[in-house]
């Protein structure tokens, strides 16, 4: 592991001003859009680690999860104290994708990354698309009140998964009920499968079918989600910890960058409209899925298309 | 008291002892982990000679080499207490959310986060044993 750290890598840059600004601006970014969006955002720290530091891949994904958990504590303690986390369905949901977390650790081993990387980008594609053509839906059910008329399951009955928070861009109070209990399960088994045989796409996964298939609304579900993150990133993030491969030096910029930039992010998402958050998701999901598709291809074929990080 | 008024089955659905709970576990952690982060950022830009970002050895710091160092402000140590603080800041809130859901007498939750802090532990020891987690 030794050769990955330190001098081999040629340049060691060390503290200055501008590159602690560099570094801090552009985690609040990732920051910010991951809190308005439910997502963790690693997806941007790590090619921000690369490019502005130079930095081996292994040691940016290290640092990254850290400040993702960061922005979990953030975000996710801010929408708490809003009321739209549903913290019943996010414990709920956390059974699934800790296990799945589990199942994608150990298929890694047995598992070619770059047919899973396919496998994925092909998710992310469909959920872009459903996320797309149901961008007005959300804000559409709002104003009719039927978010909280749908059949409940028996599971979801039983546990009393239901909620309502206040939606400041519709401008009244929201009551859901949660459903599909059971496809909710298999896709955040799957948002879990994706997060520990990948490092990425747990957050987007598991927004989009909330959303979808439990009938959540769009800001329900990526306050609920932000919250789920932290805890899958902890357990990562813990195993590198005692492997000894975190670089605490990098951690700190980019945490109060993450940090700040989701507190902002919690004070702006309940203000705009969900169509706009699903738009925004969308050209994520996109952004993802091609970056999946990019790494796959180099995998597999050697082919090298132009991406970040 | 910021009781949901009744929906529905005429349910109340307050759960206001976890949202309590959970939430000022996940601030305190965020606000000292902040202020470490904080501390160790200024003074790493104010150490004389300069700080790497990267160190030579991964993982040069024990617990006791991170205690000491922040009494010789050391810049690292500063960042990796913060670094722990960061992490075990979503797990306290699993372990916290076990007690609200039994102080709100809710035993079926109880055995959901019982079961999600199992797996997490888990999790942890299969990463150990050296699977990629």
């Amino acid at each position: 592991m030794r050769d990955s750290y330190g001098k081999k890598e040629g340049t060691i840059v060390t503290y200055t001003a501008s590159t602690v600004a560099a570094l801090f601006a552009g985690a609040s970014v990732a920051g910010f859009f991951g809190a308005l969006l439910g997502i963790g955002g690693g997806l941007f720290i790590v090619p921000l680690l690369v490019l502005v530091l130079h930095l081996p891949m292994k040691t940016a994904v290290a640092a990254s999860l850290i400040a993702v958990i960061a922005t979990s504590n953030a975000g996710g303690s801010k929408y708490v104290d809003q009321r739209i986390t549903n913290l019943r369905l996010a414990m709920f949901l956390e059974i699934f994708t800790t296990v799945g977390a589990i199942a994608g650790s150990i298929l890694a081993l047995y598992l070619q990354d770059w047919i899973m990387l396919l496998i994925f980008a092909a998710l992310l594609i469909n959920m872009a698309w459903n996320s797309f053509a149901t961008r007005k839906l959300d804000d559409r059910r709002i104003a009719a009140g039927t978010f909280a008329t749908a059949e409940q399951d028996s599971i979801c009955r039983k546990l009393r998964l239901r909620g309502q928070y206040y939606d400041q861009s519709a401008g009244r109070t929201v009551d859901y009920v949660v459903t599909g209990a059971r496809t909710g399960a298999i896709v955040s088994l799957l948002a879990g499968i994706a997060s520990g045989l990948l490092g990425i796409g747990g957050g987007v996964l598991k927004v989009s079918a909330m959303n979808r298939h439990m009938n959540i609304p769009m800001k329900v579900a990526a306050a609920t989600s932000k919250l789920m993150i932290g805890i899958t990133a902890a357990v990562g993030s813990l195993v590198f910890f005692i492997a000894g491969v975190i670089q605490f030096g990098l951690i700190g910029p980019i945490a109060i960058g993450t940090t700040c930039g989701a507190t902002a992010g919690t004070m702006v998402m309940n203000r705009v409209s969900s169509a706009l958050l699903k738009k925004t998701l969308t050209v994520l999901m996109i952004y993802m899925a091609y970056s999946m598709v990019v790494k796959a291809l180099q995998i597999r074929f050697g082919i090298v298309l132009p991406h970040l990080g | 008291m910021n009781l949901n008024p009744q929906t529905g089955s005429g349910e109340v659905v307050a759960d206001d002892i976890v949202y309590s709970a959970v939430y000022h576990i996940l601030v305190a952690g965020m606000m000292l982990a902040t202020a470490l982060f904080t501390i160790g950022v200024i003074l790493a830009l104010a150490r004389p000679g300069g700080t790497p970002f990267v160190l030579d050895s991964a993982h040069p710091y024990r617990l006791g080499g991170m205690l000491t160092g922040l009494l010789n402000a050391d810049p690292i140590s500063f960042m990796a207490v913060g670094t722990i603080v960061t992490i075990l800041t979503p797990i306290a809130r699993v372990v916290v959310s076990v007690v609200a859901f039994l102080r709100e007498r809710d035993y079926a939750f109880v055995w959901i986060t019982l079961f999600v802090l199992f797996t997490t532990f888990l999790s942890i020891g299969l990463g150990l044993l050296g699977f990629r987690t």
